[in-house]
């Protein structure tokens, strides 16, 4: 007989049988990520998050922007949830409408960070030599820089707003992923499907795209899910420094940076936006922590 | 042990070489005139700014110009800032002492607090006392630490009247930033000392430690906490580096004339020669950190010693 057997017919029957969830290894990672009790609690505090920041308007009868000098610095009442400011501007509506800037500020800052730092990592790692040890020597000298030090030079040479605050903090971000992808990549690159791919003619960059990038996936998820938190806080703290978004952008940073100078008058300005970081910022950290749990224990502190 | 202090101080020569490369290069990545950049706002002349350029040599190669700032650099000479027209030196030196200050006492609360917490919540593992360690780590790491100042100010400072919220100068100004910096810096610590700890209990020495009948306290500090230093030092030599982004920050809400102030300022009003002194001074101040962090090693884990 030359007709080629069924794939089906040489399966085990009872792999069948197994719920197909359980058979992918993303479908293992949903079972986990659905066990873990930190990663269920942030993940709905951020779908909530999400909701609102899309349905902003549905969920406030102010504009984020249009002052009435009479009702200025009011405390939080009836009308006004979180009070007002020095400019009678709603407090509740500035904070929903700067959840749309700062979670939007932080996933482009590290889809930037991982723009960069991915394919660094990804021919380091793989050419090795000469060209490895030069991009590792700048990613150190990246690193040299402590915490915001490098997204404040950055500033410095760009000038302070929202969009450079972005391009800073993802720059910044970036050799920490360069050096995880490259990690991962030195592991997989000696296996043998890639000798194989090797074998029959395929091209760097097919082997890179196809065959080691997959094994850098996990961190890649993890790192970012956590990088998203921290980039929110320093995008946060250069607005707070007059070096980020500018006023009157009701982003998450500049509204505490508003509310510096009423801090005796009206403790609602500093306590809010505050707040809302600290729960965005949770959230995120802790599905990142369940995250990191379910898909590369090894990454754990 | 000396020959590895003398290897480690000369690779950090350089970083540091190329630390000062990428300063320098920062003012011809400016948009603009570097002669420009120097006269600040006043108006000039372009004979004038032709002028400027020659005496400062910006029209010689870029090469010769940063062998030149490097000569300057080695007599201590950063160049003079175009907002007051002193020289970057001595204003770094009058804010070094409340950076320095804020520093030290920052990171004596983070120590005590990530230790603290760390190792109660490992010894007490499953508990409440775990969790709500860990809770509060958790919020040290989610919590903007602009916001925590501020509301220490507010708490404290404004509404109890206990600390003057700004200035420098005695103990009980250093009392809120240092609280703030401290447990911002703190929660990443507790976390790695909680796991770290964890990890050593399983160790088959600590049993054996144990099963010879050592009591409890010398098992933790002399078989755990030896073993569980060399990762928890590396941690802290990191968390240093937070610890110096966090006064940048910290100095600003309490208004603390330190280098990080005095950074921000700098980098608000374009004063670009003062913006690469300050960088390259915090940048060094770290690497040098990070070479303290991995002599620390050597004598903490004898197997680097030898390698």
């Amino acid at each position: 007989m030359h007709t080629l057997i069924p794939a089906s017919a040489t399966s085990d029957p009872r792999a069948r049988l197994r719920p197909s969830s359980l058979r992918s290894p993303w479908g293992d990672v949903l079972v986990q990520l659905a066990r873990s009790r930190g990663a269920v609690t942030g993940g709905i505090i951020l779908a909530v998050l999400l909701v609102a920041a899309v349905g902003a308007p549905l969920l406030t009868p102010y504009d984020s922007l249009s002052m009435r000098p009479e009702e200025r610095l009011q405390p939080p009442n009836r009308a006004h949830l979180f009070g007002t400011d020095v400019f009678g501007r709603d407090l509740w509506t500035r904070v929903l409408y700067g959840s749309r800037i700062s979670l939007r500020t932080g996933v482009i800052s590290i889809t930037l960070a991982v723009a960069l730092g991915v394919p660094l990592g990804l021919t380091s790692g793989y050419y090795g030599g000469s060209v490895d040890r030069l991009l590792m020597r700048l990613v150190d000298l990246m690193l040299t820089f402590p915490g915001i030090l490098l997204a404040l030079v950055i500033i410095a040479i760009l000038g302070p707003n929202l969009l450079n605050a972005m391009l800073a903090v993802g720059i910044s971000a970036s050799p920490t992923y360069a050096r995880v992808v490259r990690a991962s990549v030195l592991g997989a690159r000696e296996q043998v499907y890639v000798d194989a791919a090797r074998a029959i003619g395929c091209r760097d960059g097919r082997i890179m795209v196809r065959h080691i990038l997959p094994n850098t996936v996990a961190p890649i998820i993890v790192l970012g899910t956590l990088g998203v938190a921290g980039a929110i806080i320093s995008a946060a703290a250069l607005s707070y420094l007059g070096l980020g978004a500018q006023p009157p952008t009701p982003e998450w940073g500049a509204l505490l940076s508003e509310g510096r100078n009423y801090l005796r008058v009206a403790w609602w300005m500093t306590a809010f936006p505050g707040l809302a970081i600290m729960i965005a910022v949770l959230a995120i950290n802790l599905l990142g922590d369940g995250l990191r749990d379910a898909l590369d224990p090894r990454l754990r502190p | 042990m000396l020959q590895y202090l003398v290897k480690r101080a000369i690779l950090a020569v350089p970083t540091m070489l190329a630390v000062s490369g990428l300063v320098f290069l920062v003012l011809y990545l400016v948009p603009g005139d570097p002669a420009a950049i120097f006269i600040g706002d006043r108006p000039a002349t372009p004979e004038r700014l032709a002028q400027i350029r020659h005496v400062m040599g910006l029209d010689r190669p870029l090469l010769s110009q940063y062998a030149d700032y490097l000569r300057k650099l080695g007599r201590g000479d950063l160049g003079r800032s175009i907002h007051t027209n002193a020289s970057v030196h001595s204003e770094l030196l009058s804010r070094v002492g409340s950076s320095a200050e804020l520093a030290a006492a920052a990171f004596a609360v983070a120590t005590a607090l990530g230790l603290g917490l760390g190792l109660v919540s490992a010894l007490r593992r499953g508990t409440w006392v775990d969790a709500g360690a860990m809770l509060v780590a958790l919020g040290g790491v989610s919590m903007p630490i602009f916001w925590l100042a501020s509301m220490l100010i507010f708490v404290f400072s404004l509404k109890l009247g206990w600390f003057p919220a700004t200035g420098f100068g005695g103990w009980n100004r250093l009392v809120l930033p240092s609280l703030a910096l401290g447990f911002i810096s703190s929660a990443t610590l507790a976390r790695l000392v909680r796991s770290s700890v964890l990890d050593i209990l399983g160790q088959p020495y600590v049993t054996t430690a144990r099963s010879k009948g050592l009591r409890e306290p010398a098992v933790i500090r002399r078989h755990v906490m030896r073993n569980a230093l060399v990762s928890i030092i590396t941690v802290m030599g990191l968390q240093f580096g937070t610890l110096l982004s966090g006064a940048v920050i910290t100095e600003t809400v309490f208004a603390r004339p330190g280098i990080g102030k005095l950074l921000v300022d700098a980098i608000l009003n374009k004063d670009i020669p003062l913006v690469q002194g300050a960088v390259l001074f915090v940048a060094v101040v770290y690497i040098v950190v990070n070479l303290l962090v991995d002599i620390s090693y050597a004598y903490l884990d004898p197997r680097i010693r030898y390698q």
